[in-house]
């Protein structure tokens, strides 16, 4: 007899036993009194042919888009240390000014973008996009239009596989490095691609022997990278050299837990958001160690986010809860843009992208911020008094 | 196992907003998906709840699903979001969730019983995520690749879940070496 079969029995016997006979009539009942009371939600017509990915994607982009933004109104320097809070900071969204105002959009054919799953404003002031095609185009943020663009379905250098078994639209991230260089979460390909701000190759970081499928990317200012291993649920630094120094998270050793996103605070320190209700851990850097977490205690979804150098950081959330809210770093909400189940609903109400964002807002450095919606690449006003507190 | 296939003309009259016809699905799901939520959750109100919750959105969402052979898969999923959803609201009260009694008709060997408490611990210990894919696989009977379309993950993460709960059972199994243990490695 094998070990495997063995449990295998063992623990289905167990749930046989453990599992209740039936559910209550009383259950039964009051869920047909509030079903008597539901509506059900029918979709024009035109929706119904509309892919549910595309749905998917484009409820993404909405929280994508607020979060971005704060981001990219940081302003260089400051890097001010800050300890964890205990207890931590309060939380009212009801009162969060709304820090984001759509001013204009770019029609989705202007753009060629296809389905974004990642933007990020480069050191020259142009959009980076990566989409689903798949390819890296560079947008000008000022006319929406691609100045270049790289990259075809492929496992040889320069080409990407951002395809994923479910049903979302693909899985790859994009990052830029301080010099410039455009760092490629290649999903399926289960690698790290670096190329030069004009599309040329440079180097693969990663491989299959280190990830199972990557979707998520930060680089810091010496050029190390993390990466999220989405089916390891697992964070890896990988220093500028491309070796491994530390793996974090995961779903075994002392302290395991799921890793879903990491952001880069604007004191160096790392957060990594989590599968489930917790707060984001804070990490140390250098070694990947646990050191506490971050932000308010309040449901967490499954986020992401970046920080702006001003010391503000944007966490979009985007299941169930659709929202972008801006912290300061030591967690204290600033502002928030709900798109739904919240105090601030009805932004946008359009077939496909609905009430949505995505990716993150990116901050070129025109006194904008960008992002795709409904409409296409979109142009946001940021309020100055949310994003620099105190100013 | 209790996998079923939900007759395809009552998804559609429900579908298409026979009230009736829902009644039916659901007087004929609720009690496996309790069954679910009751392993995943262990506290009777919060399955209740994720049960509720799961089922008002089956019908409220209902009209949007495009290939009623799909509905068996689609409200598992519905109910695992709720789980998802209930868990993390309470999660805060973890620690004082209570072990789910069980009353056994008849006595149960010592083996048997020790195994109950050990799997008991162990499991609770586990995420959410880990225990609902080990009860989609192992109690509910899908495969790993129904489970994970139910729960809209890659096959390689529930293979991954799967595998992880399952080891954390094994481990401690072993670690507590309740009577019977030796048999595991015969």
């Amino acid at each position: 007899m094998s070990a495997r079969p063995d449990l295998d029995r063992r623990v289905e016997r167990w749930l046989e036993e453990t599992a209740p006979d039936r559910a209550s009539e009383r259950l039964l009942a009051v869920t047909r009194g509030r079903i008597d009371s539901t509506r059900q939600r029918r979709l024009p017509a035109a929706l119904r042919v509309v892919p549910r990915s595309t749905l998917r994607i484009a409820l993404v982009a909405a929280l994508a888009l607020v979060i971005g933004v704060a981001a990219l109104l940081a302003g260089p320097g400051s890097t001010t240390r800050v300890s964890v809070p205990t207890p931590p900071p309060s939380y009212t969204p009801a009162t969060a000014p709304n820090p984001l105002r759509i001013v204009s959009a770019t029609d989705w054919a202007t753009t060629t973008i296809a389905v974004p799953l990642g933007m990020e404003a480069g050191p020259d002031g142009l959009l980076y996009v990566l989409d689903t095609k798949p390819s890296v185009t560079v947008l000008d943020p000022a006319t929406g239009r691609p100045v270049r663009t790289w990259g075809a379905q492929g496992s040889d250098p320069g080409r990407f596989d951002l395809s994923r078994p479910d049903d979302n639209a693909g899985m790859g991230a994009l990052a830029i490095g301080r010099d410039g260089r455009v760092y490629i979460a290649d999903g399926a390909n289960r690698r790290i691609q670096v190329f030069e701000p004009d599309g040329r190759f440079l180097e693969v970081l990663g491989g299959p022997v280190d990830f199972e499928r990557v979707h998520g990317i930060a680089v810091d200012g010496d050029g190390a990278v993390y990466v999220v291993d989405h089916d390891q649920l697992r964070l890896v630094r990988l220093d500028p050299d491309g070796r491994r120094a530390w793996t974090a998270g995961g779903l075994v050793g002392a302290a395991p837990f799921d890793v879903f996103s990491v952001i880069l605070l604007p004191d160096g320190r790392l957060l990594a958001t989590r599968n489930g209700a917790d707060r984001p851990a804070l990490l140390d850097p250098s070694t990947g160690e646990l050191v506490g977490e971050w932000g308010p205690e309040r449901v967490w979804t499954p986020a992401e986010g970046r920080s702006l150098t001003n010391g503000i950081v944007l966490i979009y959330e985007y299941e169930p809860l659709e929202r972008v809210e801006l912290f300061d770093t030591a967690g204290t909400l600033l502002g928030g843009f709900y798109h739904a189940n919240g105090p601030h609903t009805d932004r946008l109400k359009t077939p496909v992208w609905g009430d949505v964002f995505w990716p993150a807002p990116a901050f070129p450095g025109d006194g904008f911020a960008y992002t795709f919606g409904a409409a296409g690449l979109l142009r946001l006003e940021v309020d100055p008094a949310v994003m620099r507190p105190g100013s | 196992v209790e996998r079923r296939v939900a007759d395809v003309d009552l998804v559609r009259r429900a579908r298409d907003g026979d009230r009736d016809a829902f009644d039916v699905l659901m007087t004929g799901a609720i009690d496996r998906l309790y069954r679910v939520a009751r392993l995943s959750l262990h506290e009777l109100d919060a399955a209740e709840d994720a049960v509720q919750e799961a089922l008002v959105r089956c019908w409220r969402d209902l009209p949007q699903l495009r290939d009623p052979r799909a509905f068996e898969s689609w409200l598992y999923r519905l109910l695992i979001h709720a789980i998802t959803d209930e868990s993390r609201r309470r999660q805060r009260s973890w620690a004082k969730v209570a072990v789910l009694t069980t009353d056994p008709s008849e006595p149960d060997s010592a083996s048997a019983v020790a195994d109950r408490d050990v799997l008991d611990r162990a499991f609770r210990r586990l995420s959410i995520n880990h225990r609902t894919m080990v009860v989609l696989h192992h109690y509910v009977g899908l495969t790993v690749e129904d489970a994970a379309t139910a729960l809209g993950i890659p096959l390689g993460t529930a293979k991954s879940r799967l595998f992880y709960g399952m080891e954390a059972l094994r481990t401690a199994l072993t670690a507590d070496g309740p009577p019977g243990a030796a048999e595991v490695t015969a």
